[in-house]
């Protein structure tokens, strides 16, 4: 009886505390003045981590804070945090941006393909230009149903000096986006390029918008789905890598 | 007035560097954080930056929460 009691009390003890911590009080302030906050209580477990492209990737200029941005300092301490921390077990990159800096785009994209823990993307909503090699970069690559990618040749903005150099830098930096998609996703060389010049598609510019399902008939994609199925391929993948791991041990 | 070129519009318009002070990332509790300054006491959270779901869980620092300026370290003095 008397357990229960102490128990029925200490329950409500802990009932009132989080109505407590919702008025902070002057003296709670002062308390975190001094430095005593409690630590917080965040279970340190979660075996999956997640990384958001949104807006537009940004390079070496920075953008108006109206704007959303991806920067490349945070994405790639962030990636190498992942990499060292052995409690980290897999990377699920959600993609809804609109492109922006190649070369940002490419290291972002190198950094999530050489990484040795499985990944997996999953492209909602757009991902445009330099989305499309973050999205093949991952292991395994999903696009939702109604999510599109556009495909087009690499644009300077900007004033523009001597022609034939800057034609010749942009169709290298073209060729590495292409490399780059080519090698980590099943569309070849040809298609990848048709896709990039066809005319027609977006009015009176060059370039195509793959929705979806043409994504994956292409395949650029690797499946067609959302956050359910994404977190399932992720948990095979990190079984899968469970498993070859410790055949390696042995 | 419409303009018809080829400069983008950042070197036309630039935008003003006091809306770039204005904004600033933190780090809180072992979270990175945007924040903007709100009064002169507070600051305001505009965005997570971590790649840990469980700290968008964290309703202390989700955004629009308001964390006083003396709990953050490494804020510069004209915050």
């Amino acid at each position: 009886m008397n357990n229960d009691l102490q128990k029925s009390e200490s329950e409500k003890q802990e009932g009132q505390e989080p109505q407590k911590e919702d008025k902070p009080s002057s003296l709670m302030e002062k308390i975190q003045q001094l430095g005593q906050t409690n630590v917080p209580q965040l279970s340190s477990d979660s075996r999956i981590h997640c990384l958001t492209i949104i807006g537009q990737i940004e390079g070496h200029l920075a953008l108006p804070p109206q704007n959303k941005t991806t920067k490349y300092e945070h994405l790639i301490p962030q990636l190498v945090a992942i990499e060292q921390n052995p409690k980290i077990e897999g990377v699920l990159i959600i993609l809804n941006t609109v492109g922006g800096d190649v070369e940002a785009g490419l290291a972002i994209s190198e950094m999530l393909a050489t990484l040795s823990k499985p990944t997996v993307s999953i492209v909602l909503g757009g991902g445009h230009s330099i989305g499309v090699p973050i999205a093949v970069s991952c292991d395994h690559s999903f696009i939702a149903g109604t999510a599109t990618m556009t495909i087009h040749p690499i644009r300077l903005t900007g004033l523009v000096i001597g022609v034939p150099a800057t034609f010749e830098y942009l169709d290298k930096m073209q060729d590495r986006v292409v490399n780059f998609v080519t090698k980590h996703s099943n569309i070849s060389e040809e298609k990848f390029k048709d896709l990039m010049f066809a005319k027609g598609n977006l009015t009176r510019d060059i370039g195509t918008n793959v929705v979806g399902p043409d994504a994956v008939e292409y395949g650029l994609i690797d499946e067609v789905g959302g956050l359910g199925q994404a977190m399932k391929k992720l948990n095979q993948l990190i079984d899968q890598s469970k498993v070859t791991n410790e055949g390696l041990v042995q | 007035m419409i303009l018809y070129t080829t400069m983008p519009q950042e070197y036309i318009f630039p935008t003003d560097s006091e809306s770039f002070t204005k904004q600033q990332t933190v780090t809180y509790q072992g979270v990175s954080l945007l924040v903007e300054q709100s009064d002169s006491q507070n600051v305001q959270v505009v965005r997570v930056l971590s790649s840990d779901p469980q700290h968008y869980l964290d309703e202390r620092i989700c955004p629009g929460a308001k964390i006083s300026c003396a709990s953050i370290l490494g804020l510069s003095a004209n915050f």
